[in-house]
């Protein structure tokens, strides 16, 4: 059981990397990575997100399937997501203003994110159990903090020092340094299997 | 208060007539997926039995009685056996396991006299299009009709998947798809296992 | 927001001059997904064409009584209804198709384009100019999509639709197929288009 979690968690970090391999979670990717400072933030709340809306979908599928109402999947997964999110967000306001200032715009954001959504949609898949889940959704969301943070951290060091041509200034060089990061990626293959 | 009960009032509202638009047009459709569910089943038996050729374009109620009229199951589900009525030392297994991406569902046939291979079809993977999903390809599954599985190497294997371009089939060799190295691999363990367990069902060592 | 917007004028916004893509950079998980096969991309793009569309419809006829509170949570549930029955239709006529797509399907919910038009033009104008919007925003993609795609599949496949089209000596780049060529393919589209200067549509600050 351990083994087979540890192999989930190794895989969602590097060779099943959810944005560099399975490209979700680009568009706030792109936009919030050239801060450092918001990508840890943002990154942050997408394995705290993850984590637990997995789970909570498994357990849902499984109540779905009892009713024979599998194809009704996406439209509970996103209100799961949504609702989740809703919560976060309320029970942060009342606990802690400084938190939810620096995190405030994230969360609704995180409600689109492909990513959520993805983790919740693969989990179904590959047919893991709410246990699975979990890990599965820490590691996805670790994995896409790990990207976007590496990101953040060329993109800050691009901004000092590279001239960049001012037609890739933004999104076209971020894509550019990420099909790098995916190349790189790809030589973690052979590290893990999935599930 | 009011308005907060207007609120859940009006997401319920929503989510009983949207739901239930949903709920429509799968009624209406449930039939014909449920049918194309079985058409790809039978159409996996079919194919790796080689009586349909992989770009036969027959339809799915042609398929159907092809299947009923040259095909008998025996035993359910995953240890379900299909025998080719007409030649029954030709007999096919599900091929189910882990692949690299999720969970693979495939067919695979053999000729028991000549050991063997008749052919292989997938029925359900989630490897990545363009790579590992290439086993779909008739590229890829056509190394398997008339390769042998006569021979056991020390450690129980039979079919051997090598680098790409590489493989000798007298030796029981298969190529590896390009760019897919782990997909192929773990099709490799999926088939020797189903292989192994089937040989023994059916009596040969 | 501006003075409203006529759904012609609208419409033709989001095919250049505000193409979700290349402007606003929105929707590109799946444009770097779906792309390495042309039939594809093209099945995914008539589904979100489908869902933008009516999705903005539905959500401007209901702009005057949904709660300002559940504003988002209605749009998703409007959005998902309209996937699913996209996802049913491709299972029941296109199942080959449906299966290669797989999660992708699903994933137009959360799609930003989608979101994007709901919340920002038909959550405030009339049906007819939200379903242009919403209509002319999924072509907008689509054609975006295609565009990468015909470079993706002949060069990464040697195919296009399935039919083998270069030459037997030709050796397939296997770049293009995996998750790389989509990041340097959608760069390298965003460079060209704008390295048009001010011609360039959109030509705001990134």
């Amino acid at each position: 059981m351990l083994a087979h979690w540890l192999v989930i968690l190794i895989a969602s970090l590097t060779t099943e990397n959810i944005l560099l391999s399975r490209y979700l979670g680009m568009c706030s990717f792109l936009a919030v990575s050239n801060s450092l400072k918001s990508s840890i933030g943002l990154g942050m709340a997408v394995v705290f997100v993850l984590a637990f809306t997995c789970p909570l979908n498994a357990l849902v599928f499984q109540l779905l399937e009892f009713y024979h109402l599998e194809y009704l999947q996406y439209i509970a997964f996103i209100l799961v997501i949504a609702a989740f999110v809703q919560v976060v967000e309320m029970v942060v306001e009342r606990v802690s203003m400084t938190l939810y200032l620096s995190l405030g715009i994230f969360l609704p954001l995180i409600t689109v994110n492909c990513a959520i959504l993805g983790g919740s949609l693969f989990m179904v898949i590959r047919k893991y159990s709410v246990l699975d889940s979990f890990v599965f959704g820490v590691g996805s969301g670790l994995g896409w903090l790990l990207a976007i943070v590496l990101m953040a951290g060329i993109r800050e060091r691009m901004k000092k020092r590279s001239a960049v041509v001012p037609a890739l200034e933004g999104p076209g060089i971020a894509l550019i340094v990420a099909g790098i990061m995916a190349m790189a990626f790809i030589g973690f293959q052979g590290l893990a299997r999935a599930g | 208060m009011r308005e907060r009960l207007h609120v859940i009032g009006f997401m319920l509202v929503m989510t009983i007539v949207f739901g239930g638009m949903v709920a429509t047009v799968n009624a209406f459709l449930k039939e014909r997926i449920e049918r194309n569910r079985k058409v790809a089943s039978y159409r996996a038996i079919l194919e790796a039995f080689g009586t349909l050729k992989v770009d036969d374009e027959r339809g799915a109620i042609e398929i159907v009685e092809l299947y009923e009229k040259s095909v008998r199951q025996e035993g359910v589900d995953t240890d379900a056996l299909f025998v080719l009525s007409s030649e029954p030392r030709k007999q096919a297994f599900y091929l189910v396991g882990d692949a690299y991406w999720g969970p693979l569902k495939g067919v695979m046939a053999v000729d028991l006299d000549t050991k063997k291979v008749l052919g292989i079809a997938f029925i359900d993977h989630t490897e990545t299009p363009g790579l590992g999903a290439r086993i779909d390809e008739p590229e890829f599954r056509n190394q398997f009709p008339g390769l042998s599985y006569a021979k056991k190497k020390t450690d129980g294997e039979r079919l051997t998947f090598v680098a790409s371009g590489t493989a000798n089939s007298d030796e029981q060799q298969v190529d590896m798809i390009t760019g897919a190295t782990e997909t192929s691999r773990a099709l490799a363990k999926i088939i020797q296992r189903n292989l192994t367990a089937f040989l023994e069902k059916a009596g040969v060592e | 927001m501006s003075a409203p917007m006529t759904g012609r004028k609208a419409f033709l916004q989001m095919l250049w001059s505000d193409n979700p893509v290349f402007c606003q950079i929105l929707g590109i998980c799946s444009a770097l997904a779906v792309t390495n096969r042309v039939v594809n991309t093209l099945v995914m793009g008539l589904g979100l064409i489908f869902a933008t569309a009516l999705g903005t419809l539905t959500v401007s006829l209901l702009r005057d009584i949904t709660p300002r509170r559940v504003r988002m949570m209605t749009q998703i549930l409007i959005i998902a209804a309209y996937v699913i029955i996209v996802k049913l239709f491709l299972d029941a006529f296109l199942p080959d198709i449906s299966k290669q797509l797989g999660a992708y399907v699903g994933l137009i919910i959360t799609n930003c384009i989608i979101m994007g038009r709901c919340e920002a033009f038909a959550a405030q104008n009339k049906p007819w100019p939200s379903f242009l919007d919403g209509a002319g925003a999924g072509i907008g993609y689509t054609l975006v999509l295609l565009v990468i795609a015909l470079v993706r599949e002949p060069l990464g496949m040697g195919t296009l639709c399935n039919v083998p089209i270069m030459p037997a000596w030709w050796t397939p780049w296997n770049l293009m197929i995996i998750a790389p060529g989509g990041f340097f393919m959608l760069a390298t589209l965003v460079w060209i288009i704008r390295s048009r200067g001010a011609a360039a549509p959109g030509a705001r600050a990134s």
